[in-house]
């Protein structure tokens, strides 16, 4: 302890007097030192180097001996060096893992290759790894692979493997050197892939295929080297197999899309890394020509850039002194391409298969590969190809975060301002049309439910990165209040397709609602007003939807409110009266309308109803023909109906029935492709039905339901992969089941119709619900119990 | 095509960020992990930057750590603290890095260093003259014992290249403490090394 407080008193004195002038550093010492010589002697001692040390190691250790970084002779073995019963003679290479050299092998007196694994710690570690790949590894025995002979560690504890020694030339090297013609590149190039196959089927993968990693002997047999140990020294240095990670140099010419954003490796990433060689095989150019160092360039590279056809580089490279050039259009071009698709689904499915286009090409046979003609921005993809669509959903979004990954990363780099805008926009661009171009084209697909979902959490995530970068740029945050919105309504909107999340679309829309009242405290303009009403009513909906009746009807009184003053603002202005009257429409619903989740205040829901049906008139007249308005004046004619009908007031009803379908009718037939408004005349013809079922004229509602199926069959008809189109052609049948001869309820009494079209009802509904759709399974339920008391 | 034997240069994926965060939340195995990835880029780069910027006589130690704390480590994921643990495994490693090519250099008798050394003897300044980092590695292990702090000071500083600012962050001291400490190990290094010399 003592020393410790008499070392620490040194440094303090000294510190202190070192800071002062030479004539008070002497008081200052006669002051603290007291009678203490010792002490004394100790720090003048030390501050006897003030002078000498002024310049000492300020400079930076690494700037002073940088030089031998780079020394001319970094290697670690010299000639006759002996390692392991290995005696060096040269050193024959250098690369991103460490050093090759020449040996000889003392005891089975052969010539070695002895590679040196440079920055790999911990033997234990190493060795361990070793181990359980050296079986492997020592067994892969074909006549195409340098062989691996063992391995072990320097004095240094520098691991080491021991490797078929292979006197021959890179592979590019022998290529150009020896003129070899396109066919005999690739008969060259079939061996290679014949030992990648059976490396494959030996389960190893190369993981680091390139030029330098092939040798051609004088007998012109390929020879690839270094089988299997990127994936040893990569887990030796702690690297789990699942993220590539290593403290190996990638080599970013031959690294796969795959392998940059250090996902898992597969045959698949071998396949491309040879696309990549065969590419510069036939071109005499490497496809992605990498001329930026950094990182987040080449990985947007990697990842991103379509190569030029091989075709094209090939004839334009003069110094390439391969014949017939020409020979590389058409199927050699759509065969190197194919190995090299970013989309590892998408590439060759097996270096044999690979290798077997190529036989086939030579031999004048017709080849697997077509020119790609993916576009990974269009929506048209996914309604050409609708059976894959969950693949292609994750394929677009693996692609995205791709590009939204080196977004980031160029966007944190300063001095690539420039460059990092232009990504930001093209990563925003592309998630809006995520969200509302890909998604709308799946929405109503069969199966889309779990593709919907990713692209809804994907697009948050992007979202939510989005506006922590967005303060101080208004336009982004619009921007962001939209496409929240959009977000909400699909994770859980009761009004439209949703995934039935309905917490997390209230979070979304809170999103919305922060940036919306954060950007009305600076301006309050129109647009923003008319935002903050429409987050306001999509909340209300959902309440409503999740039984937060109350909650509902205040949200929407305010939603109703703000559409109110810019109603009042703008009266002339169709869209500000068309919104103050869907506000009406939408509280009358939660206030008392039965189809809806609601207060029970009938009277409220009347006087609403009222409300929407005397500014919707107004806008007809305004604006006669107007199918909008037309379309809401056929709902709220309906609404108004259902109300009459819970009043019992059955005459009531059938005239705002009947005023509904004078609407609805005609504009279906105006506009056959509107899959609503043709929706809405199936509709009406139904709320028809029920009120002339009720009111006993059974044959007036057959004839409303007939018409109803006809609808409904064309509708499915037309879009047999839209789940609701196909449910509700399920529920028409029910219907008219019901009324054909459900023992419980009026009934035309024609029991063998009504069974025939439940069984209908119910193999359409079993055909295309999911296991989790409770509404069909109750629906399917009922359908048994009727279908049981009509075989009674 | 490119007709040398040395392959392109590479990169390294990091994961850097992961072993941070672990580091963080208890892992005793990071700094262990974290070792061998720095050791690398940061002896790449150390190549790197001298094959290209060699005539650049700004090139400085703490470019290198920061830049390669930006490519290793996705720095929206992790705290200041964990910015600082890298920064001072930086250090360490390019102590290590360092002080083991002076080594291995010396033992050569390739005497690398001794020259590069003697490029500053126009300053005549005893320090400078006796320095040499096998050296200097060894009393800085001596300082260590009694000032573990102040030569924690001169490991990231001189080997590590870091700013006093960020010294005071990683140690978690004052930036004045940070400056005391600094002056108080040059005077105490030199004085060792001086007497080591003579």
């Amino acid at each position: 302890m003592e020393t410790t407080d008499r070392s620490e008193k040194i440094a303090e004195l000294v510190e202190t007097a070192f800071e002062l002038e030479p004539a008070e550093r002497i008081n200052f010492l006669d002051q603290n030192c007291e009678e203490d010589v010792e002490l004394r002697a100790e720090i003048e001692s030390l501050l006897k180097f003030q002078a000498p040390s002024r310049n000492f190691i300020e400079e930076p250790a690494y700037h002073i001996a940088a030089e031998t970084l780079v020394a001319e002779d970094t290697s670690e073995l010299q000639a006759g060096d002996e390692v392991g019963g290995y005696k060096i003679r040269s050193l024959i290479g250098e690369g991103g893992m460490g050093e090759v050299y020449l040996a000889d092998d003392l005891q089975l007196r052969r010539a070695v290759a002895l590679k040196l694994i440079k920055g790999v710690y911990g033997r234990a570690a190493f060795r361990k790894q070793f181990e359980q790949e050296e079986r492997i590894l020592a067994g892969l025995n074909h006549p195409n692979i340098a062989r691996l002979y063992g391995a072990s560690v320097t004095p240094n504890a520098t691991p080491f493997f021991i490797m078929e020694y292979v006197a021959g030339e890179r592979l590019d090297h022998y290529c150009e050197h020896k003129r070899l013609t396109i066919p005999q590149r690739l008969e060259i190039f079939r061996k290679i892939c014949a030992a990648v196959s059976y490396a494959h089927q030996n389960l190893v993968i190369h993981r680091d295929l390139k030029p330098g990693n092939v040798r051609v002997t004088a007998e012109g047999e390929p020879k690839l080297l270094d089988f299997g140990i990127a994936k040893l020294v990569d887990e030796a240095s702690g690297a789990t197999d699942q993220t590539i990670t290593s403290t190996r140099a990638m080599t970013p010419d031959y690294a796969s899309p795959e392998q940059v954003r250090g996902e898992r490796m597969t045959t698949a990433s071998d396949v491309y890394s040879l696309g990549i060689i065969l590419y510069e095989m036939l071109s005499g150019e490497k496809p992605l020509r990498l001329t930026s160092r950094r990182p987040e360039e080449i990985s947007r590279a990697i990842t991103e850039t379509i190569p030029v056809r091989p075709s094209v580089v090939a004839s334009e490279n003069r110094e390439s002194k391969i014949e017939n050039k020409k020979s590389l259009r058409g199927d050699l071009d759509n065969i190197v391409l194919m190995a090299m698709r970013k989309e590892p689904e998408r590439r060759y499915a097996s270096v044999g298969q690979f290798s077997e286009d190529i036989r086939r090409h030579l031999a004048g046979l017709p080849v697997l590969a077509r020119k790609d003609t993916w576009n990974y921005r269009s929506g048209k993809f996914i309604r050409r190809h609708k059976v894959s669509v969950f693949a292609a959903v994750v394929l677009a979004l693996t692609l995205f975060a791709g590009i939204l990954a080196t977004t980031w990363e160029a966007r944190r780099a300063e001095k690539q301002r420039e460059l990092a805008q232009r990504r930001f926009d093209d990563a925003r661009r592309i998630a809006h049309s995520l969200m509302f171009e890909v998604h709308d084209a799946i929405e109503n697909l069969p199966g889309s439910t779990a593709a919907r979902e990713l692209l809804v959490k994907r697009a948050l995530e992007y979202l939510d990165s989005l506006a922590g970068e967005s303060s101080g740029d208004p336009t982004l945050q619009r921007e962001l209040i939209a496409a929240y919105i959009k977000v909400g309504n699909v994770q859980g909107n009761p009004t439209n397709a949703n995934l039935g999340d309905s917490a997390g679309a209230l979070q979304s829309y809170q999103k919305a609602l922060v940036i919306t009242e954060k950007l009305l405290a600076q301006s309050n303009d129109t647009d923003l007003r008319n935002s903050l009403g429409m987050i306001l009513r999509k909340v209300a909906d959902v309440d409503a939807n999740t039984e937060r009746v109350a909650d509902a009807v205040r949200t929407a009184q305010r939603s109703l409110q703000i559409f109110r003053v810019l109603a009042e603002a703008a009266p002339g202005q169709a869209d500000a009266q068309m919104n103050l009257a869907i506000g009406h429409l939408k509280l009358g619903d939660i206030l008392g309308n039965p189809n809806f989740a609601n207060l029970g205040d009938q009277a409220g829901a009347m006087r609403s109803y009222g409300d929407a049906l005397i500014i919707l008139a107004a806008l007809e007249k305004q604006n006669p023909g107007d199918a909008r308005t037309r379309r809401y004046l056929g709902i709220i004619h309906e609404r108004i109906g259902t109300m009459r009908e819970l009043q019992n007031d059955v005459t009531g009803a059938l005239a705002e029935y009947q005023s509904s379908a004078a609407i609805r009718v005609p504009l279906a037939a105006e506009f056959p492709n509107d899959t609503q408004l043709v929706r809405d005349a199936a509709v009406a013809y139904e709320k028809l039905a029920n009120v002339m079922t009720a009111a006993g004229d059974l044959e007036a509602a057959l004839n409303d339901r007939q018409r109803s199926l006809e609808i409904f069959t064309r509708l499915a008809e037309s879009d047999p992969k839209n789940v609701l189109a196909q449910q509700s052609l399920g529920i028409s049948y029910l219907h008219l089941a019901d009324l054909l001869g459900a023992p419980d309820s009026p009934n035309l009494k024609r029991p063998a119709d009504a069974v025939a079209n439940y069984a209908r009802a119910r193999d359409i509904l079993l055909k295309n619900s999911e296991a989790s759709d409770k509404k069909v399974g109750d629906l399917l339920q009922g359908i048994q119990a009727e279908l049981g008391k009509l075989r009674d | 095509m490119a007709g040398d034997l040395s392959a392109p240069e590479g990169f390294s994926a990091p994961d850097v960020t992961e072993i941070l965060v672990r580091w963080r939340d208890g892992d005793a195995d990071a700094p262990a992990k974290l070792m061998p990835l720095v050791y690398e880029e940061l002896r790449r780069r150390a190549r790197d930057y001298l094959r290209r910027e060699r005539s650049d006589h700004t090139l400085q130690a703490t470019a290198l750590v920061h830049e390669a704390y930006l490519r290793m480590v996705d720095d929206r994921k992790v705290s200041w603290e964990s910015r600082a643990h890298f920064y001072g495994i930086a250090a360490r490693v390019m102590r290590r890095i360092l002080v083991d090519h002076a080594r291995a250099h010396q033992t050569q008798k390739r005497g690398g260093l001794a020259q590069v050394f003697t490029l500053d003897e126009a300053r005549s300044l005893p320090c400078e003259n006796t320095s040499d980092l096998v050296a200097l590695d060894g009393v800085l292990q001596n300082f260590a014992k009694t000032y573990p702090r102040k030569s924690e000071v001169v490991e990231l500083k001189f080997f590590g290249g870091l700013e006093t600012r960020e010294i005071s962050e990683v140690l978690q001291v004052s930036e004045k403490t940070v400056l005391r400490d600094w002056n108080f190990a040059k005077l105490w290094l030199c004085r060792a090394l001086t007497a080591d010399a003579a």
